[in-house]
């Protein structure tokens, strides 16, 4: 349950079971029971090069409010508020010879495009393919019912996957203000 | 709005109005809205000169709950109304250029840009023509109220360089209390 705004209370006021039990057990319960998800992706993911590609999470570790689309790429948000979101993306070993751009970013409601992250990737001689991880973190100010998917992308190689270490977090940290 | 010592209650108390609101209202209020504030860029592209520091003029607001912004040194700022443990958040996402160095830095009580970094500075070689570069700075920190934050960047092309407002946000500074006191 979402929690109410805490009332201004009148002077001479009946202090009443119905008014206690909104005021305090409302809020208090949505300060415990505030909407947390954590999601990862077990099984490696193609992107294509230049393609923005949401991530499906195939494994939910939590999901207090059943946000998410069972193992697809959104999470729908149960409350109105300003979530904190934390995704790390790892990006499958490639040749020491390859170039190019890795990022990820979180996209609202398939649209509204917020905190990206671009790796570059660049050649580092002999030492054998290696992997690179694309962290990205950022506020969101969203709203009941719209939803957020992570959203990458290359440009190293005609096809190369996120590996089996993708994870995704998004807490509830406060109630919603100001815009998106 | 700071949290306030959590009162005692007494036998035989009058539950007043006044004790009602300031350890019902007050302490639910802070804790379900948190202190946030997030600045952004509306109007042109600023350009940085190669390797010297500059502070981004942020312009725009999503969200300032304490009213905490306020122009300082001639530059748009956070002032902090609240003390406590804060989550910082910087980017600046640069436009295309393959060469040299870009750096972002939140800076704290700093009268000039590329000083008194508060906490985490981000930087990185862009290598890539076809592609920006992203700076982003994420920490998390104590801060007394009255310190002031901004959003200062660097590059190292070798020539004037702009950052791309509005590229999935554009330049921002965002930050959020977590825990007051």
């Amino acid at each position: 349950m979402a929690n109410v705004v805490p009332r201004t209370w009148n002077t001479g006021e009946a202090i009443t079971a119905s008014l206690l039990n909104k005021e305090l057990k409302t809020n208090l319960n949505c300060l415990y029971e505030s909407p947390y998800v954590s999601l990862s992706q077990n099984e490696h993911q193609n992107v294509s090069a230049t393609v923005h590609t949401a991530i499906s999470w195939n494994k939910t570790y939590d999901d207090t409010h059943e946000g998410h689309d069972g193992e697809g790429s959104r999470y729908y948000v149960p409350w109105d508020g300003v979530y904190l979101s934390v995704c790390t993306v790892r990006w499958e070993d490639t040749p020491t010879s390859d170039t190019g751009v890795r990022l990820a970013y979180f996209r609202i409601n398939g649209g509204t495009r917020r905190w990206i992250t671009q790796t570059h990737v660049t050649s580092i001689g002999s030492q054998g393919a290696y992997s690179t991880d694309t962290n990205v973190v950022g506020f969101l100010t969203l709203a009941k019912g719209w939803y957020v998917e992570v959203m990458v992308a290359q440009s190293t190689k005609t096809s190369l996957n996120i590996s089996e270490n993708c994870f995704w977090e998004m807490c509830w940290i406060s109630n919603k203000v100001g815009t998106t | 709005m700071v949290t306030v010592s959590s009162y005692t209650w007494q036998p035989n108390d009058v539950v007043t109005k006044a004790l009602l609101d300031t350890n019902i209202r007050d302490n639910l209020t802070v804790l379900l809205q948190r202190p946030f504030f997030w600045f952004y860029r509306t109007l042109t592209n600023e350009a940085f000169s190669s390797s010297t520091w500059k502070r981004c003029q942020l312009d725009g607001v999503h969200a300032d709950t304490e009213n905490g912004r306020e122009s300082i040194n001639g530059f748009w700022s956070y002032r902090i109304q609240t003390t406590g443990i804060w989550f910082i958040l910087g980017a600046i996402p640069w436009d295309n250029n393959p060469n040299g160095l870009r750096y972002c830095q939140v800076a704290k009580d700093s009268a000039s840009a590329g000083t008194n970094s508060a906490a985490a500075f981000s930087g990185g070689f862009s290598d890539n023509g076809s592609y920006g570069y992203v700076t982003q700075s994420h920490f998390m920190t104590k801060f007394t109220a009255g310190s002031y934050l901004n959003l200062d960047g660097y590059q190292s092309s070798g020539s004037s360089l702009k950052y791309v407002r509005g590229f999935y946000g554009g330049p921002m500074l965002a930050g959020v209390c977590l825990r007051s006191g």
